[in-house]
């Protein structure tokens, strides 16, 4: 069934690939978010792509290794959760967040993923007496899966960029739209008017978690920001590991996207 | 937290049924007891709420609400036999985005069962509930299935439980876990998804159930232990199935001398004239003296005493009770007048203590004998302070709480009250009286 599910996945990735290329690595991204699989499951594909996952290693083919996502409805629920990983489980874990247009949160707008970084997979344990969260966001004391988790990441030294989690989310859904919505469009990105933008890198969670755009407009070119959070393992010793091996990206929300290239909605 | 319980009037005869069947144990006896109907009582309780597919490796986290439960369970059950209990939980506004076609959703509850007031021994989790008819559950909407879903309780190991529970034990069901579970769906990824609702607070019972005594039909009376010239082996018994009857008693309150003396006044009792004097004591149980005042300058407060009231209720039940207190006019002996509303009346009330819990049969001031304070049900609370006299004080509400031993809300308590002249500037000199009445209730 998951085999099956990944089968449709990666036909969508194919219909965005017929109409723009699609960038190395990139993951099979839902071209919606309203699905089952595009709200439960988006964050895990995009980790795919920021971590350079060998899709190899997955259960859906074959591997043993799975990501395995939780959305939250609550948003402080959101802040408290950490991407992490289960060991035993041989299971990354994702967590994602909505955020709507709408009071009544049908229309949505931007998602929130907290991820691995590719360089945190085959890390071991925490030192002996860090601190793992409380309740139910406590996460097993580990940055990743030691040598089990060699390999997992194919390009492990240079993670993918949420740009180009944007970059096939704009592709996917150009791709879903028929020749009369295309023509009428109001932005299209096969001539550049609407366009994704490099990452806004920022090092810590209260730099993240501000409110940002999910399309913004600037001379006529409709843009696609992120801002990413990366917090490696290798980094400063007096950064909890509970921190580490963070990669967060804010990402526009693929039916969001539809709208705003249909005309439908004003860039916000 | 909330919580409401609806119980049977039968109380009486179950309390007195399970008040038998403990005596009997202690003669390793048994004896008939009443039947019970079931007892429903709703809590509200903090849920943690999450939506999983299985199949997508995923969940949605719901947050934390509040839910009002149900659980339904009778007040007895014979020694031996399983509790049917049912557990029920509101729909849970999951508000998905997605809808999921040809839908079949049935309740999966969990409860954890512990002797009262214990921790929990073990949990009962039914997949027997009735899935829903086949339909799309809407995008945005919530998701329920088809309620009360019964549970059995198992009360031997015979059975299930992880130890025999005997005659006189009381049984208490606590919710947990409460499962929707998606038993079949055209969307095989998210077939088997659930909506798991675990509960954040673990201590509150929702129900409680009495072990009752089962004697036997027909008890025996003669046995043959060994059969010729033979010894050993597990020799031979015979029966007796012992009665006791315990009867309800009274709700009495009765009053005793408060000695204190008053603040803000004094003794005048010498006086007699021009205006009789007044003690700043009380002399017995029935008369409150507030003392002697010269009519002051500007308002003056006498600070007295009512005498102690002691409440005994042994009645045996469920029932709680009320002290409260109206008051005329001061009238004087010439015939000026205080107003009533010039007194207040500040009450304390509590459970009585060894040693001041008094005997009201006795002729005189007699502590009970033997009294044990750790069997008086909790729940009596005084009335608020500096109640005036212009309506109905409240010194004393007993509310429906019981001993968790004795299963009643009997008890001895002590109600004492501060009483507060507030004697109007340049009031009328007169020796003045006013007549309280007490009424318990």
């Amino acid at each position: 069934m998951a085999l099956r599910r990944r089968s449709m996945l990666i036909a969508l990735g194919a219909i965005g690939l017929m109409a723009m290329p699609l960038l190395a690595g990139a993951a099979p991204l839902p071209s919606s978010t309203t699905t089952p699989t595009g709200f439960l499951r988006f964050c895990a594909e995009a980790q795919i792509t920021i971590a350079n996952i060998d899709t190899a290693k997955l259960v859906e083919n074959g591997g043993q290794f799975q990501i395995a996502n939780t959305a939250y409805r609550d948003e402080s629920d959101f802040v408290f959760s950490k991407s992490a990983v289960s060991t035993s489980a041989k299971k990354i874990l994702t967590t994602s967040y909505v955020q709507y247009e709408d009071g009544s949160s049908t229309a949505q707008k931007l998602i929130r993923c907290k991820m691995r970084t590719g360089e945190s997979l085959n890390k071991g344990a925490w030192p002996s007496g860090a601190g793992y969260g409380t309740g139910r966001f406590v996460v097993e004391p580990s940055w990743g899966f030691g040598s089990a988790g060699n390999g997992l990441s194919t390009s492990p030294n240079t993670d993918g960029t949420c740009q180009q989690i944007n970059q096939t989310t704009l592709t996917n859904v150009w791709g879903s739209l028929s020749s009369g919505q295309k023509a009428s469009a109001a932005y299209n990105p096969d001539n550049s008017t609407i366009v994704t933008d490099t990452d806004t890198v920022v090092g810590v969670g209260p730099s993240w978690t501000p409110p940002v755009a999910a399309v913004t407009v600037s001379g006529g070119i409709a843009h696609i920001p992120s801002r990413a959070l990366v917090a490696t393992t290798s980094g400063n010793a007096s950064v909890a590991p509970y921190f580490e091996g963070a990669h967060y990206c804010t990402l526009v929300a693929p039916d969001f996207l539809r709208r705003v290239i249909l005309g439908q909605v004003a860039p916000s | 937290m909330t919580a409401t319980t609806a119980r049977h009037p039968h109380r009486l005869g179950r309390l007195a049924a399970t008040v038998l069947s403990t005596a009997v144990v202690a003669l390793g006896l048994s004896v008939v007891a009443a039947a019970s109907p079931a007892q429903a009582s709703t809590l509200t309780l903090p849920y943690l709420c999450t939506f999983n597919a299985p199949n997508l490796a995923a969940s949605y986290d719901l947050g934390i609400s509040n839910y009002p439960v149900t659980i339904t369970a009778p007040d007895s059950v014979n020694a031996g036999n399983s509790i049917t209990a049912s557990y029920s939980f509101p729909s849970v506004p999951a508000n998905l985005p997605f809808a999921i076609p040809d839908a079949q959703v049935r309740a999966e509850p969990t409860v954890s069962v512990r002797l009262q007031g214990g921790s929990a021994l073990f949990a009962v989790t039914t997949t027997s509930g009735s899935p829903s008819s086949t339909g799309t559950i809407a995008a945005y909407s919530s998701i329920t299935a088809p309620q009360p879903v019964s549970i059995s309780i198992p009360t031997t190991t015979a059975s299930g439980a992880t130890q025999n529970f005997e005659p006189g034990a009381k049984i208490e069901l606590v919710p947990g876990t409460f499962t929707y579970v998606v038993v079949a769906t055209s969307d095989s990824d998210l077939s088997g998804s659930t909506v798991t609702c675990t509960p954040q607070s673990t201590t509150t019972a929702g129900s409680k159930t009495f072990v009752n005594g089962v004697p036997p039909a027909n008890p025996t009376s003669q046995c043959v232990a060994q059969a010729g010239d033979t010894t050993g082996g597990s020799g031979c018994a015979t029966q007796q199935v012992a009665y006791v009857s315990i009867l309800q008693g009274n709700l009495t309150q009765r009053t005793y001398t408060n000695t204190t003396a008053t603040t803000g006044s004094t003794d005048g009792s010498a006086l007699g004239s021009p205006v009789q004097g007044t003690s700043n004591v009380n002399p017995n149980a029935t008369t409150v003296n507030l003392g002697t005042v010269t009519s002051p300058l500007a308002p003056a407060s006498i600070v007295g005493n009512l005498n102690d009231i002691t409440v005994s209720d042994n009645r045996g039940g469920t029932s709680g009770w009320s002290l409260s207190a109206v008051l005329t006019n001061f009238t004087g002996s010439t015939g000026k007048s205080m107003n009533k509303s010039t007194l207040t009346a500040t009450p304390t009330c509590a459970a009585a203590t060894v040693g001041e819990a008094y005997d009201y049969t006795a002729p005189g001031k007699t502590a009970i004998s033997g009294f044990d304070a750790s069997l008086v049900a909790p729940g009596a609370a005084a009335g608020s302070s500096a109640q005036s006299f212009s309506g109905t004080v409240a010194l004393c509400t007993k509310d429906g709480q019981q001993n968790s031993t004795t299963d009643t809300t009997g008890g001895v308590y002590t109600v004492r009250s501060l009483v507060t002249l507030t004697v109007p500037a340049f009031q009328a000199a007169d020796r003045y009286v006013a007549t309280m009445t007490i009424t318990l209730a």
